[in-house]
């Protein structure tokens, strides 16, 4: 009687049991077995990304020869009437050049910082536009933590990108600094004032630097860094510079100061996770904790 | 059953495109994207006869998007699931062929997902700046779904009926 009750509202029943799970999924997201399960689920998804990933690429390398062999043929006819192939040739070996030290600069950046680091490439990007979220290609096998650092090196310039909030076996989640969620100690680097750091959202690619002391020396174009003050972040790694500055509202002892980030998030393809000495230890006393 | 088959494949597809670089392509004005998966789930809706095949495939894919996008699990398979049921329900007395229709079908039901979206995340998780997000973000990557829509639907129309016809 029962079970053909179920049979024949067998929508109805699946509905339910799937709103039910969802309303249960809700209330227990912070529990280790959905976080396992998020982690398996994580690593398929990233696997078939990468994948795509890896098509993506084969296709745009084959559009690209493609398009150079055109290109060459047209140069090579072009050769036969004038020397000009010198120059284009020169201009190749520039661009090759300037790439090759591009290369060597990021790997000399890996070896130069002070932190010991992972170097990763984002393999995917957050699919919907609440959350400012990236997913790298280094996982906790490769010996990535949660709330470790994340930063990037830009046009000879280094920048803070954000921190691991999730990881699976071969991937990692990063929370950029733009979310709305991320809060970061930062300091003036001229004059030393320090404040809190606050990601503004997907709309406002530039972050809100509040707290900071009314008296504080800020002005336009002065950089940012992080303060390492609450043990996360390093001291010193540029965050944004300062575009404007006005009183906050919240109080008549502070400054309100809009950041920019030193980092272009939509031309980020690789990232160096710092394996920060002293996330090592906050780690350790959260899970002596829970022990 | 190759008909579902494809609505796999065709969330799937569009999961990985939405969370690739490629999405920048798509990005207006640096911040509006268009949600692929919400215009996938609601071509197959629109398009699959069992309801229960595009609930399913509804509440799967809005768990995919919980793990992919928030630490809050459940609150994208809720509102998709909800939101693919209550088309079912209205799906025969509606028609959803012209440029027009397909414009506003998109744009209702991306707006009530977010709607019902940004609501749970500010039961559950107490995100804030509900109306903030609303307004900046959820409208108008719905308008531009539903500017997408027509066009996408034409193009998985016109693959499906090719797929489907060279499988029978």
């Amino acid at each position: 009687m029962f079970f053909s009750f179920i049979l024949k509202q067998k929508r109805y029943v699946l509905l339910i049991f799937y709103l039910l799970f969802s309303l249960f999924l809700m209330i227990i997201s912070s529990s280790p077995a959905i976080k396992v399960i998020r982690g398996t689920v994580f690593n398929i998804f990233t696997s078939i990304s990468s994948g795509f990933n890896e098509v993506r690429h084969f296709i745009l390398d084959s559009w690209n020869s493609i398009n150079t062999m055109k290109d060459l043929k047209r140069e090579l006819q072009l050769a036969y009437e004038k020397i000009n192939l010198l120059q284009d040739a020169s201009v190749t070996i520039a661009a090759l050049q300037s790439e090759n030290n591009y290369l060597k600069d990021l790997l000399g950046y890996s070896k130069r910082l002070k932190w010991k680091n992972i170097p990763a490439q984002i393999i995917v990007k957050d699919p919907r536009y609440y959350f400012n979220n990236i997913i790298v290609n280094k996982g906790a096998n490769d010996g990535v933590n949660i709330h470790m650092p994340v930063i990037a090196w830009q046009e000879g310039q280094s920048g803070l990108v954000g921190k691991v909030i999730e990881t699976g076996a071969h991937s990692s989640k990063i929370m950029l600094i733009t979310d709305q969620n991320f809060w970061a100690s930062g300091m003036i680097e001229k004059s030393y004032y320090t404040g809190l750091l606050h990601g503004q959202g997907t709309r406002n690619q530039h972050l809100e630097f509040v707290y900071v002391d009314r008296n504080a020396r800020a002005n336009f174009g002065d950089m940012v860094v992080t303060s390492g003050q609450g043990g996360l972040f390093p001291k010193g790694i540029p965050v944004g510079v300062i575009m404007n500055v006005e009183d906050a509202r919240y109080g008549p002892y502070y400054k309100k100061i809009t950041v920019l980030p030193v980092v272009d998030f939509n031309k980020l393809e690789s990232v160096f996770i710092l394996i920060n000495p002293v996330s090592e230890e906050i780690l350790k006393m959260r899970d002596s904790k829970i022990e | 059953m190759i008909s579902i088959i494809f609505n796999i494949i065709l969330i799937l597809f569009c999961a990985v495109l939405q969370s690739s670089p490629v999405i920048n392509f798509f990005t207006l004005l640096n911040w509006i994207k268009p949600d692929f998966i919400i215009l996938s789930i609601l071509f197959v809706t629109i398009n699959e006869e069992n309801p229960l095949i595009s609930e399913s495939l509804a509440f799967s894919t809005g768990l995919l998007i919980d793990i992919l996008s928030s630490d809050l699990t459940g609150v994208n398979a809720f509102c998709l699931t909800l939101l693919i049921f209550v088309i079912n329900l209205i799906k025969k007395n509606i028609s959803i062929l012209r440029f027009e229709q397909i414009f506003l079908f998109v744009f209702i039901s991306s707006v009530t997902f977010e709607i019902t979206v940004l609501l749970l995340y500010k039961i559950f998780a107490g995100t804030e700046g509900y109306f903030k997000n609303l307004i900046t973000l959820g409208i108008p990557s719905s308008l531009y779904n539903a500017l997408l829509g027509p066009v996408f639907f034409y193009i998985f129309k016109a693959v499906h009926k090719r797929i489907v016809r060279s499988g029978t």
